[in-house]
């Protein structure tokens, strides 16, 4: 119910003063806003150089070279104040630490994911993740049989993409103990025969080979980063018209992973599919 | 890959590309490379998201029509990490049913979202109001939801249509998540919308209903009238300061 109508009015006035007030507020706090060109008005952070940092070491770009995280601040005209200094801030420091030069360094202990902010000038950044990892050791077939079959087909695309190729990262701890996975760490397929389809790029422009890897979504794609179980997976597209009628033959990937300077055990994992064109 | 979040409603006027434009500014402000995607025809995103001078209008309608490419129709704003794709020259025509066919038949929404997603951490769709084929291709696509709802008494008999539309489209996209009802326009001097939200508390589900309201604010129908976000042109006022702690929390949930 609505009050009676002297309430009603009190409270409009009272409202009145309010927007009033507000106004006044507005208005003082508009020159708060940082219209100093010298002032941070906004932030642009840079990608991760990785996808994850290993437990006991330092982020590392995919050609495993040490890369601090990185960033820029913006004037109110979006130009880069490169004297401003961004320093990221680790909110796990006992799972992740940070450094001065904005190195983020896994603790040994670390296997989780940490939430990591930037700062610059008092303007923060909205939070993001940073999973810190167990160092990979062992990559395996996920599935017992590495080796497939497949009869393409004029019609049905579906019969023309493989089985997923199935891998996990596996890290064996130094000490006796239950084996765990690598998360969120890249793996690298490729196809190395016939040498029609081994040209591969992850890109695009391989949609015109007779074969080539594609990710989830079917897009080509040569590597992939393992999920929360330590998993990788690609398949195999083939485009089916590039095939010689009733041929029959091979095609052979390869998987590999690598940590910093030495391919992890196990690599390269070899698949196998047999196919047979319409 | 990011995430899409699309900001629907059943009633339009509801602060609906308010918050999709706010929001967007918030995240690219603290660090977010985000895209601000506008699907509605009515295309009032360009009037409110800080675009520079003399942008393009050419937009998501010339892309699917084949006008446009999608480089030359992504714009940028005064905020480095934040772009726009506007709906396009669609808005000038007195008949959108060809580009809402156009947007229902095919899969070209979900492949520009797709696209997007791969590129950006946050994609923010801002829908038409009601429950069309449009809205039902955006939530198709995404990830999240965030439904706006003014408190106002009419709100509360049209907010359960859209919550059955997002359940249905939930049981074929598992991706979709509700992240809640957005209450927009509040004024805690006005005892009828007080009652509205006090309503839609008690009868929703309490995780449901944001405990972020936004006010009403004059700064905020100044920027939009300015053409910047709110956030941008008056941080400090109590709308602007809703959309930065809606987009916090929101970060926490994408995560």
């Amino acid at each position: 119910m609505i009050g009676p109508a002297p309430r009603g009015r009190h409270r409009r006035a009272a409202g009145t003063v309010g927007v009033l007030a507000l106004a006044i507020v507005a208005s003082a706090t508009c020159t708060k806003i940082p219209t100093n060109p010298a002032s941070v008005f906004s932030l642009a952070l840079d990608s991760l150089p990785g996808p994850s940092v290993v437990a006991g070491d330092t982020l590392r770009d995919t050609n495993g070279i040490a890369t601090p995280l990185s960033g820029l601040a913006y004037n109110i005209q979006n130009q880069p104040l490169h004297t401003v200094r961004v320093q990221f801030i680790s909110l796990s420091p006992g799972q992740l630490g940070i450094n001065s030069s904005n190195f983020a360094i896994g603790t040994p202990s670390g296997d989780s994911i940490v939430r990591v902010v930037a700062d610059a000038d008092g303007l923060q950044s909205l939070p993001f993740n940073v999973p810190v990892v167990l160092k990979p050791t062992n990559l395996v077939h996920a599935d017992s049989d590495s080796i497939s079959t497949m009869t393409l087909s004029l019609t049905n695309p579906d019969s023309n993409v493989s089985v997923p190729l199935n891998i996990f990262l596996i890290h064996q701890p130094d000490t006796l103990g239950a084996d765990s996975v690598t998360r969120s760490y890249i793996v690298h397929y490729q196809i190395v025969y016939p040498a029609s389809a081994a040209g591969g790029t992850g890109t695009p422009t391989d949609s015109t080979l007779p074969a080539y890897l594609i990710g989830g979504v079917g897009q080509p794609a040569r590597t992939d980063t393992t999920d929360g179980n330590g998993m990788g997976t690609r398949q195999v597209n083939f485009s089916v018209a590039q095939f010689a009628p009733k041929s029959q033959d091979s095609i052979v990937v390869l998987v590999t992973a690598a940590y910093r300077d030495s391919v992890v055990a196990g690599s390269p994992l070899r698949f196998v599919i047999h196919y047979t064109a319409p | 890959m990011g995430q899409v979040l699309s900001v629907v409603s059943q009633k339009g006027g509801v602060g609906k590309t308010t918050t999709a434009v706010n929001l967007a500014a918030a995240f690219a402000r603290r660090g977010q490379r985000t895209l601000l995607v506008d699907v509605d025809p009515q295309g009032a995103v360009r009037y409110g998201a800080g675009l520079r001078r003399g942008h393009a209008t050419r937009g998501f309608f010339d892309y699917i029509t084949g006008q446009s490419g999608l480089r030359e129709i992504i714009l940028p704003t005064q905020l480095p990490w934040l772009r726009v794709l506007l709906v396009g020259t669609v808005t000038e025509a007195a008949n959108h049913a060809g580009y809402q066919s156009l947007v229902a038949d095919t899969d070209m929404l979900r492949d520009v979202l797709t696209e997007a997603r791969s590129r950006c951490d946050v994609v923010i769709v801002d829908t038409p109001p009601g429950l069309g084929a449009i809205v039902r291709r955006a939530l198709e696509a995404s990830q999240h939801a965030l439904v706006t709802l003014q408190c106002e008494p009419l709100a509360l008999q049209t907010t359960p249509q859209i919550l059955r539309a997002i359940q249905d489209i939930a049981a074929t996209n598992g991706e979709l998540t509700l992240d809640g009802i957005l209450l927009t326009m509040y004024e805690a001097s006005n005892p009828a919308c007080v009652r509205v939200a006090e309503y839609v508390r008690k009868h929703l589900p309490a995780d449901m209903v944001l405990d972020i309201v936004v006010p009403r604010s004059a700064a905020a129908a100044d920027a939009f009238a300015a053409g910047q976000p709110v956030v941008l042109r008056t941080p400090a006022d109590p709308a602007a300061q809703a959309y930065v702690n809606l987009a916090t929390l929101l970060a926490e949930r994408f995560q």
